[in-house]
């Protein structure tokens, strides 16, 4: 499938690309020898020329979110390094900007608006004007929406297409259907969200705060090579003696600059930490008192039918944004030798069985303690494949030795169905130890620096909607449409959203081809492009036909993004492409007619205080970057905030409404289909897992040349697997399942565990010839998962394969 | 005397190639070289781990031209085209530069890299500081310790791009300086010291 598609796609950029050299670079590109010469202008002598520096913020989806100080020579940019006007700690970036270099002028961007002229796949494209391919779409839309209802058309951007530019307003004014972020990496804080209510999982605190921990769990958090600018918080806390302990199957970056390395079997995440919360409980090593006041843990439960005791008050949820019903729980008063509300109490009980309105009733402590008997440490170093005394030390670790952090990354168990319950019991170690809400204590994910406390950003305005319009509702997640029934039959994509964000690309590919039309808006020749009937070209965020382009804020900062290049080829940037594209309904009218108006609107009609009395003016006055004055600190800021946003303002433990499930308390599952005892296992003997790269983000950047030269995208097995199979380091293997293959070089690395085999995660089609990774992963999300605060989890990791000489 | 160095604290590489990177966009080096790299140590793998599992070990060494106070490169160079310039550095003079690549055989460190063809660039144009000179086919070239940036008293750019400062530039001969504090720790030491070329970049870990 793939093959075909690299080699054909050359055959538009023969046509788009001046010089000889077109076809030739596609191929080439992967070796590092490609040329783009004659395509832009010829390099010159440069004594004495003119130098500009432009403020460009960079990615935010690795977590980064640095600010880039971007040197244009001659229209063409050409050093980058971080901007100045940052505080020290902030004044970072990593070779992803550095990288931008190679990759803005990249053999891969989109020139001009393409059509379709091959089947749906196949990437076989002509050129047409802006006009033709605006028209084309609207007329596809407003056809589909004639035919089969306002709902039948679907636009969704990826993160970096949203979050570069803030807007999606296409949905809203046609009616039709859209999507912000879904299925994607939040299944570990699904399973803690309910106990401590931080959105996405996310860490109220920041990484900065770790240099006064004493111990720091890092779980399937490779930050060393993703969100590579934050790791210099390990290095200083481990200068100031904090143990960083690496959870990872795999040996990676960040687990050789760890003090311990723990490598679970892939998935069994969940059995590792039920050992250590057993070993926890079973020894006593929580804090008593601490957990009679500020947990569920004295609350009472119905022993018969798992139900929590107390009325029912209706109650905001603050991730939700809506009301839902909520216990007002009783507790067991020792005192008054009677149940009372949770809050009336003066003694309550932690553990205990009572008699209450002639029911019997336990105490959550006494149900967990019973629930979590049987996953001894024992138990759990015959499930992960980690050693008893390692689990017992773990918690030990953990929670006799002043502050500590439990810390995951987005992927790794959140890859796997269980991850949930990874989740859930790591909030229940926390809330036992009351591990959270101080200086050096923290659970959470740190991607991006960490820090979920609005105090270190500020909120812009939103640009109103006119009355009357808004989206169509959205019943079937994205990641589900191609396996479940629904209306939608034609798609807009801003970025390569179908083969990033679900597995199973077979599947994916089939969907894409079956609807009435596809549309892409992309900078460059992403995977998707293939299966559109219309490409778009967008500008990258370096280009802009303004001079000012979208606001952001993040660390302190507010951020101005400035144009260093002028648009290339004939591309055009987001707000241009929606307003075109609107035209066509008149509703472009209600859209800002420049990124500066959007930004002068966002700035002066933003109720937010902290930037209360900043202009547009003196936004590019100070270089398109200010400094927020209350974020004195920007990077420390929900240290010493113990209080919760649940319903009691407790940790709560207990998940009345997965009883049906029978995860009210975690109980341990395996995975989906990777492990040991599944009988597909005999046929497809190895997890394959997916990770990231530093050289990409996502598939972001597949197409640097400059990286290129340094990395050479290789699947990663332990010797013992690869001598088991006859492989060598080098061999072109096939990597295969019931849901498909794909080809790649082999690495033969003792950094592998045995019976796992890894490999970066996407890239384009056409660096993939021997096929799509995403051809073997797994689609397919448990109905548990769907009752998850952010919704159901793809789990990509969650796969069994064999690997085979090609 | 001025003897311009680095530090380079492997305790805090990550091994990102960072510094390589930006080395090759400011000094405008050519697809395919590379003056300054990321290596994993005891293995042919980018991020390669030595040992067997669940026993691991990793070790990255950046490295780029040692700026040697006695460089073997200086002494078999037919021309004078190396030469140790009056602040430390290990310098080439591209006009002199012949091309017999004696420098690159004798450098114990191969941090030399040859422009066997004319120089090509994938974008297409010269990148990077605008005051680095250019260098056609047949001449040598490797890490300058960014001396057009220095002499306008910036750091080099491998040192302000590493996200993890672990590169510390400075003068060996000024005791107070950084980089001379850095050389005294425990732990720092020279690569290849039984060559006898004193290297002035010092590592620690």
């Amino acid at each position: 499938m793939s093959g075909e598609i690299s080699s054909r796609s050359g055959f538009t950029r023969r046509d788009f690309m001046k010089g000889a050299t077109a076809l030739g670079a596609i191929g080439m590109v992967a070796g590092g020898m490609s040329t783009a010469s004659g395509w832009f202008a010829p390099a010159k002598a440069i004594a004495d020329v003119q130098e500009t520096h432009c403020v460009v913020p960079h990615l935010v989806h690795c977590g980064g979110g640095c600010t880039l100080d971007c040197t244009v020579r001659e229209g063409r940019m050409v050093n980058v390094q971080p901007v100045a006007l940052y505080d020290e700690r902030n004044r970072k970036q990593c070779l992803r900007a550095v990288g931008e270099i190679s990759n803005t002028y990249s053999v891969d961007r989109i020139q001009t608006p393409l059509r379709r002229v091959g089947e749906r796949g196949e990437g076989k494209f002509e050129q047409i004007s802006w006009d033709e391919a605006i028209d084309e779409i609207a007329t596809a839309f407003k056809s589909a929406q004639e035919k089969y209802g306002k709902d039948a058309v679907f636009i969704k951007k990826t993160i970096e297409a949203m979050n570069s530019h803030g807007f999606n307003f296409i949905p809203t004014y046609i009616g039709c259907q859209t999507e912000a972020l879904s299925g994607i990496d939040r299944n570990i804080a699904n399973g803690m969200i309910p106990a401590f209510m931080q959105p996405h999982g996310l860490a109220a605190d920041s990484v900065w705060a770790w240099e006064d921990s004493k111990t720091i769990i890092n779980i399937a958090h490779n930050q060393a090579e993703t969100a590579i600018v934050w790791f210099e918080s390990v290095a200083v806390a481990r200068e100031n003696g904090a143990k960083f302990i690496d959870i990872d199957p795999r040996f990676s970056p960040t687990a050789s600059k760890s003090d311990q390395w723990i490598s679970p079997i892939p998935g069994q995440d969940p059995a590792l930490f039920l050992g250590v919360l057993n070993a926890m409980v079973s020894k006593g090593w929580y804090d008593e008192q601490f957990v009679v006041a500020n947990t569920s843990m004295p609350f009472l439960v119905d022993a018969e039918t798992g139900a929590l005791l107390g009325d029912m008050e209706q109650w905001m949820h603050p991730i939700a944004k809506k009301e839902v019903p909520a216990r007002i729980p009783m507790v067991w008063d020792t005192a008054a030798n009677s149940a009372v509300v949770y809050s009336a109490a003066t003694s309550p009980a932690l553990e205990g069985e009572y008699v209450v309105d002639g029911k019997k009733v336990v105490t959550q402590f006494t149900l967990l303690k019973k629930q979590i008997g049987d996953y001894t440490p024992a138990w759990a170093a015959a499930k992960s494949g980690v050693a008893e005394d390692v689990i017992t030390g773990l918690a030990d670790r953990y929670a006799n030795h002043g502050p500590a952090v439990i810390n995951w990354g987005m992927g790794g168990p959140d890859k796997f169905t269980n991850g949930d319950i990874l989740g859930h019991t790591l909030a229940i170690m926390a809330a036992l130890t009351g591990n959270y809400g101080k200086r050096g204590a923290g659970i959470g994910a740190y991607p991006g620096g960490g820090g979920m406390n609005s105090g270190v950003a500020a909120t812009f305005a939103t640009w109103p909607t006119a009355e009357g319009f808004k989206p169509a509702a959205h019943p079937v997640p994205f990641f589900d449409m191609p396996v479940k029934e629904n209306n939608v039959h034609a798609v807009m994509f801003f970025g390569d959203v179908p083969f990033l964000q679900r597995g199973n690309a077979n599947e994916t590919a089939a969907w894409l081809k079956s609807l009435d039309f596809v549309a892409v808006a992309e900078i460059y020749n992403s995977t998707v492009c293939s299966y559109a009937d219309i490409v778009l070209p967008s500008t990258s965020r370096f280009e802009c036909a303004e001079d000012w382009k979208a606001l952001r804020s993040l660390f302190g900062n507010v951020t101005l993004q400035q144009k260093a290049l002028e648009p290339m080829f004939e591309a055009k940037d987001d707000l241009e492409i929606e307003r075109l594209i609107l035209a066509k309904w008149g509703y472009d009218q209600y859209l800002p007619k420049t990124y500066e108006e959007l930004a002068r609107h966002q700035l002066s009609k933003s109720t937010d205080k902290k930037i209360e009395g900043l202009t547009f003016e003196k936004l590019v006055a100070e270089g398109g970057v200010y400094h927020i004055p209350s974020a004195t600190d920007p990077t420390v800021t929900g240290a010493n905030t113990p209080v919760l946003k649940t319903h009691t303002g407790r940790a709560e433990l207990y998940y009345e409404n997965l009883i049906e499930y029978g995860q009210a308390f975690p109980q341990f599952e395996e995975p989906s289909e990777a492990y040991a005892d599944n009988p597909l296992a005999e046929k497809y003997p190895l997890i394959f897992l997916t990770g990231k790269t530093r050289f990409r983000n996502h598939s972001y950047m597949s197409n640097t040349p400059w990286f290129h030269q340094m990395y050479g995208e290789p699947l990663m097995l332990n010797p013992v697997d690869a001598n088991a199979r006859g492989l060598k380091d080098g061999d072109t293997v096939r990597v295969f399942n019931d849901r498909g293959e794909f080809t790649a070089m082999l690495q033969v690395d003792e950094s592998i565990r045995p019976g796992s085999a890894y490999m970066a995660e996407e890239r384009f089609l056409q660096y993939s010839p021997g096929g799509l990774m995403q051809n073997v992963t797994n689609s397919t999300c448990i109905p548990r998962s769907y009752t998850g605060t952010h919704g159901a989890q793809v789990p990509f990791n969650d796969n069994l394969v064999e690997i085979k000489k090609a | 005397m001025t003897k311009l160095a680095l530090v380079i604290n492997q305790q805090r590489c990550i091994g990102c190639q960072a510094c390589a990177l930006s080395c090759k966009m400011s000094n405008n080096v050519p697809d395919g070289m590379m003056w300054n790299r990321v290596v994993s140590l005891d293995t042919d793998h980018i991020d390669g781990a030595r040992d067997t599992f669940p026993n691991l070990t990793r070790e990255y060494l950046p490295i780029a031209c040692q700026h040697c106070e006695n460089p073997a490169c200086m002494r078999v160079c037919p021309t004078g085209a190396t030469y140790k310039d009056d602040k430390g550095r290990v310098l080439i003079d591209y006009d002199k530069c012949i091309g017999c690549r004696m420098c690159m055989a004798a450098c114990p460190y191969n941090a030399r890299v040859f422009n066997w063809n004319e120089p090509v660039r994938q974008v297409g144009f010269d990148y990077g500081d605008k005051d680095v000179p250019a260098r056609g086919k047949g001449i040598m070239e490797k890490c300058t310790l960014c001396h057009e940036r220095t002499d306008r008293g910036e750091d080099p750019m491998c040192v302000v791009n590493c996200p993890m400062r672990a590169r510390v530039y400075g003068d060996l001969d000024d005791p107070n300086s950084a980089a001379s504090k850095a050389a005294r720790e425990a732990g720092a030491y020279v690569l290849l010291p039984e060559m006898g070329t004193k290297p002035q970049v010092h590592y620690v870990k």
